[in-house]
C-alpha cells in the first residue's frame, strides 16, 4: 500500500534500521503509510513521494506541490519567473539605452 | 556555542551498561558518503550527533556481527598529551563457534580497514569510521581458539579501534539492503 504513495530510492527493497522506528522492511507492502509520511517529512533520502502520494496525503496538484513543498527542499519555480521577469526588463532598459545614444552622440558631434 | 546545564539524563531511571548483541559492519572503501561532524554547533547536544546517514557504494550494505552476551564493550579512551587530546573508540567482543565464516572475517579484517556501528543498552549508535579514519583490528583480548577446558568455549575475540578527534553519537540508517545506484 505504502507504494502507492512513496518509492524506495538508493537502495535495494529490504530491512534498513531506522532510529527510532527499527528495523523497517521496505520489501514488504505492510509498512504503515502514516511511518513513511513521518521520514519523508524528516528528510529520509530513501524516500519520494509519488504523485498520487502528492494528491492523497497532500492534497495537492503536483505543481502547486513544487512550490508548497519548497520547505520540504524541493525548488520551486518561483524563481525562474522572477529571474525571466528581470531579465526582459533589463532588456527594454538596454534598447532604450541604445536608442537614446546616438542621439546624444550627434549633439556633441554638432556641438564641437 | 550556546552551553545548556548538564543533568542527570536518565530515560526512566535507565542506565544499563554494555552494548547490544548485533553490532553491524562493513568495509571502509565500501563506504559512498559520510554523516557529517558538527562546523558551528549552536548547542552541546549538535557538539555531540553526527548528522546525516551513512551511504554505501552501489551493491554493498552493512552487515552483522553477533556478540556473546556480556563480551561486548564499546570504550571511549582519552589520549595525547597537552594540547593534543584526541579519543580512541575500541570495540572488544566474543564470536563465538570457529566456524568458517569467522575464520574468514578475522582474515579479512586482520589487516584491513573496517567500519562498524554499535548499539548500546540505552538504544544510542556509535559509528567507527569517518571519511579520514577507519575501525582496524587490534588483536583479540580474551583469547581466541578452542579453548582449554570442556567447560570452556570456543570462538574468538577481538578488538578493534577508530581515532577520532571528537566523539558523536550516530543518529542515521543503517542499511541491511545493498544499496542501489540513484
Amino acid at each position: 500500500m505504502w507504494r502507492r504513495y512513496f518509492k524506495l530510492v538508493k537502495l535495494v527493497p529490504g530491512k534498513v534500521i531506522v532510529q527510532g522506528y527499527g528495523t523497517l522492511d521496505f520489501s514488504r507492502d505492510d509498512i504503515p503509510i502514516e511511518t513513511c509520511k513521518a521520514l519523508y517529512e524528516t528528510d529520509f533520502e530513501f524516500l519520494e513521494i509519488t504523485e498520487e502520494g502528492k494528491r492523497a496525503l497532500y492534497g495537492v496538484q503536483s505543481s502547486e506541490f513544487e512550490v508548497q513543498s519548497s520547505e520540504f527542499g524541493v525548488q520551486s519555480s518561483e524563481p525562474e519567473v522572477q529571474v525571466s521577469e528581470f531579465e526582459v526588463q533589463s532588456s527594454l532598459n538596454t534598447k532604450r539605452e541604445t536608442l537614446n545614444k546616438p542621439r546624444t552622440r550627434k549633439k556633441k558631434q554638432m556641438n564641437g | 556555542m550556546e552551553f545548556t546545564d548538564i543533568n542527570k539524563e536518565l530515560n526512566n531511571g535507565q542506565n544499563m551498561g554494555g552494548i547490544a548483541q548485533i553490532a553491524y559492519f562493513c568495509a571502509w572503501s565500501d563506504v559512498a558518503s559520510w554523516p557529517t561532524k558538527p562546523t558551528s554547533p549552536a548547542t552541546l547536544e549538535e557538539n555531540g550527533t553526527l548528522t546525516g546517514n551513512i551511504v554505501l557504494k552501489t551493491g554493498k550494505k552493512m552487515n552483522s556481527i553477533y556478540i556473546t552476551d556480556d563480551t561486548g564493550e564499546y570504550e571511549m579512551e582519552s589520549v595525547g598529551e597537552m594540547d593534543g587530546k584526541s579519543f580512541v573508540a575500541h570495540l572488544r567482543l566474543f564470536n563465538p563457534g570457529l566456524k568458517k565464516t569467522l575464520l574468514g572475517f578475522i582474515n579479512y579484517a586482520k589487516n584491513e580497514n573496517l567500519v562498524f556501528i554499535v548499539k548500546d543498552n540505552d538504544g544510542q549508535f556509535y559509528l567507527m569510521g569517518d571519511d579520514t579514519r577507519a575501525a582496524i583490528y587490534n588483536g583479540a583480548p580474551d583469547g581466541s581458539g578452542t579453548s582449554r577446558e570442556t567447560a570452556g568455549r570456543r570462538g574468538i575475540s577481538m578488538e578493534f579501534t577508530y581515532k577520532t578527534a571528537s566523539l558523536y553519537t550516530y543518529t542515521g540508517t543503517i542499511p541491511l539492503t545493498p544499496a542501489a545506484s540513484a
